[in-house]
């Protein structure tokens, strides 16, 4: 490519911009505008508020879950006493009634 | 006619200043064209630009009751538009320069799934089909020049605005916007030059 070809090409580049149209934005861009707009009009005393509320609510349910969860134990440590009592309770029985000497007399 | 636009320009403002909802609309249909396009002229992108006009107007909106009218209101919103391109420009590399530095770290043998290739580049639907490749090009050079250089060169040449209004927007002389175009011409010629000299080295 020579100096006067080079100089052509570079020209042609540069005149690439002409004719450049005007483009409009999409319809929706207004409503996604608003959209943000409302999120900014919410005073700043309000957001805090609102923040605050959530991290109550966030609290709140936290405590439920461990309660919850708490619960679930005790109740399973509850019925595993009742089990463990009840087999003692055979244990004794059967031992009573199978393993002991028989004192009545027959004869 | 110059007068009876700057009664109702004021009278706008001072409703947008009362928080009219219904003169957002009427500002926004006024000045959406002429923002995304200036928008559009930085980036080379329509969702970029379209990021840009949503965030150039939300300031506007937020901004306009500290607006004083020292300056023409079409001037200040230009610049605001000029300023958020520039910005949103900045974090973009930023962005791309923590994307270069995580594909490094991070192996992924999916192309899609790099972040650099998440970054689509050079979009200008206003561009004539056949120009498309070689503003391509400019494009990329554009982007290469001096910051007064680049802004002033694209709002003249890519917004079509004349010397005035970029010297207002720029907040310099007349003679300083003409000398910045005609040294960010004379330097994307250069660039160019360059350009087509190496592609012709690299196809020897």
């Amino acid at each position: 490519m020579n100096k006067s070809e080079l100089n052509i090409k570079t020209e042609e580049v540069l005149k690439s911009l002409e004719g450049i149209k005007e483009v409009n934005p999409g319809d929706y861009l207004f409503n996604k505008i608003m959209t943000e707009m409302n999120y900014f009009e919410i005073p700043k005393k309000e957001r805090k508020f609102i923040f605050g509320y959530a991290a109550i609510i966030a609290v709140i349910i936290i405590v439920n879950i461990f309660s919850l969860l708490n619960l679930s134990k005790t109740k399973l440590n509850d019925s595993e006493n009742i089990l463990f009592e009840k087999s003692q309770e055979v244990q004794n029985f059967s031992k009573v009634y199978f393993s002991n000497e028989d004192t009545y007399n027959y004869r | 006619m110059h007068s009876e636009d700057n009664i109702s320009e004021t009278d706008l403002i001072k409703k947008l200043q009362k928080g009219d909802e219904k003169s957002f609309r009427e500002f926004y249909d006024l000045h959406k064209v002429k923002i995304y396009n200036i928008a559009l002229g930085f980036l080379v992108n329509e969702k970029d630009a379209e990021d840009v006009t949503q965030e150039v107007f939300v300031q506007i909106f937020k901004s306009i009751k500290y607006f004083e009218g020292k300056a023409k209101l079409t001037t200040w919103i230009y610049r605001i538009a000029v300023t958020k391109s520039l910005d949103f420009i900045k974090s973009k590399k930023a962005k791309k320069r923590f994307a270069f530095i995580k594909d490094i770290f991070v192996n992924s043998d999916n192309e899609s799934d790099k972040e650099e290739n998440k970054f689509i580049e050079f979009e200008h639907p206003g561009i004539k089909e056949e120009n498309r490749e070689l503003s391509i090009i400019l494009f990329k050079e554009i982007n290469k020049l001096p910051e007064k250089q680049r802004i002033a060169f694209v709002l003249n040449k890519v917004d079509f605005m004349s010397y005035k209004e970029v010297s207002k927007i720029m907040g310099i002389s007349e003679s300083s916007a003409e000398s910045l175009i005609f040294r960010a011409k004379a330097n994307l010629k250069k660039r160019l030059e360059k350009f087509y000299e190496n592609e012709r080295r690299f196809l020897i």
